[in-house]
């Protein structure tokens, strides 16, 4: 049986052509909170109109992602109490960190340990590089950035890449919230849950004049004043 | 035959005997009461109560008064001086208040949104309804305790989330771990989104 060259061109073009569009069709057939499946870019939309305060997710992602007390990836901030008895309210805030896309931390870290993986936009920190220096604690206009007790090295929220979403779940304060008051997604996906939300409310984004490009949205508040 | 009729006269007539002599003591004891009260009423008695004005309700709500040591016990008497008693806050009982109760304060679970397990009130209806405990826990120590109180203030009745007659020790949400507690928001708020989620809203 002869094998002539155009055949095997035509025959390796065959090849590369159904698994590339194999490829391409299983990616998007893969469920959102998967990570190593392209160029996403993770972000958050935290609805200060939903949240009631109650602090499951602080909880939650303590569980998760094994944070020790004292130190924490996520808490919530009440405001003052406004309005006088029995119409008292309060406003709440989520402070985590805000997953910029031009992100200080990354850009003062000596030892290339603090970083934006490219493939999710999530911001992460390599514990076994860290040196614990401590500039992306100073530098981090949010102040999220805290030393974990064990392990010594810089930590943060990291919409729990190595826990939550590696199973393929959403993040644990997601999954927690009794409101609905968090939404998580790719903003590279114009259909995407997150970007309706950003599209069907006032939101904001923390400190944006720094340049930061911060991937946390929140929804303002009716009440109060906008905790920037 | 005669023996035994004889005997059971003779027992009757004693029996009688002994009721008349003791009759007589009672009058004579009532009477000399009588004249003393009358006799004293210028030399100023003191009257003290003895009668315990929870006594009635204790005779079929037994266990009431034992159960409401844990939350209202005496912490309660130490700070109001005396022991509370039931209707200072189960005022209004009426006569015919075992009809289901109509009349008498009663505690219950309720709120102002729509959910699965409370009934369902009004604003007023719920701070008509958690009067009587804001006149002792006001509302500024209730802030003090914890800022949950405020925006629940017209949205819940204590006893969503308190158990006054908690047996022994305190139970509800006081007996509960922080976890515990979350646990309790929760339940009710994501009740609250599942059957807006339903409503399609």
């Amino acid at each position: 049986m002869a094998c002539s060259r155009r055949n095997l061109l035509i025959g390796a073009g065959a090849v590369i052509f159904t698994t590339g569009v194999a490829k391409v069709a299983l990616a998007k057939k893969s469920l959102v909170a998967t990570q190593d499946v392209g160029d996403k870019r993770y972000g958050m939309v935290f609805d200060e109109t939903a949240c009631i305060g109650c602090t499951a997710c602080t909880d939650a992602c303590r569980e998760t992602n094994n944070v020790p007390e004292g130190v924490s990836r996520l808490t919530i901030e009440r405001s003052a109490p406004m309005g006088e008895y029995p119409n008292v309210d309060y406003t709440f805030t989520r402070v985590s960190c805000q997953h910029c896309d031009n992100a200080p931390c990354v850009t003062v870290c000596p030892t290339g340990a603090s970083y934006v993986d490219l493939k999710t936009g999530i911001v992460d920190v390599h514990s076994d590089k860290c040196v614990g220096c401590g500039y992306c604690l100073a530098a981090c206009p949010y102040q999220v950035r805290f030393f974990h007790p064990e392990t010594k090295s810089a930590d943060k929220c990291n919409f729990c890449r190595d826990t939550n979403l590696k199973a393929g779940k959403l993040p644990a304060c997601v999954e927690s919230c009794p409101t609905n008051a968090l939404t998580f997604g790719d903003l590279n996906d114009p259909t995407s849950e997150i970007n309706k939300v950003i599209a069907s409310n006032a939101v904001y984004r923390s400190k944006i004049e720094l340049g930061t490009e911060p991937k946390l949205y929140k929804v303002a508040d009716t009440k109060g004043e906008i905790k920037r | 035959m005669g023996n035994v009729k004889l005997a059971i006269r003779t027992t009757i007539s004693f029996l009688l005997i002994i009721c008349i002599y003791g009759l007589n003591f009672s009058v004579a004891a009532e009477s000399s009461d009588h004249d003393a009260l009358t006799t004293s009423a210028d030399s100023r008695h003191q009257v003290t109560f003895i009668r315990d004005s929870d006594n009635a309700c204790t005779q079929c709500h037994k266990d009431s008064k034992e159960t409401r040591q844990g939350t209202h016990g005496e912490k309660a008497t130490v700070k109001l001086g005396r022991d509370l008693k039931c209707v200072e806050c189960h005022n209004t009982i009426g006569p015919d208040h075992r009809e289901n109760a109509s009349q008498v304060t009663t505690y219950s679970a309720a709120q102002s949104e729509v959910g699965t397990h409370k009934s369902l009130l009004d604003f007023d209806a719920i701070l008509k309804a958690t009067g009587n405990c804001t006149e002792c826990h006001t509302s500024e120590r209730l802030q003090e305790k914890t800022w949950v109180h405020d925006v629940h203030a017209k949205k819940a009745t204590c006893s969503s989330c308190h158990v006054i007659h908690a047996d022994g020790e305190k139970e509800g949400m006081q007996a509960l771990e922080r976890k515990a507690q979350i646990a309790q928001c929760v339940d009710c708020h994501k009740d609250f989104n599942l059957i807006k989620k339903d409503k399609g809203e």
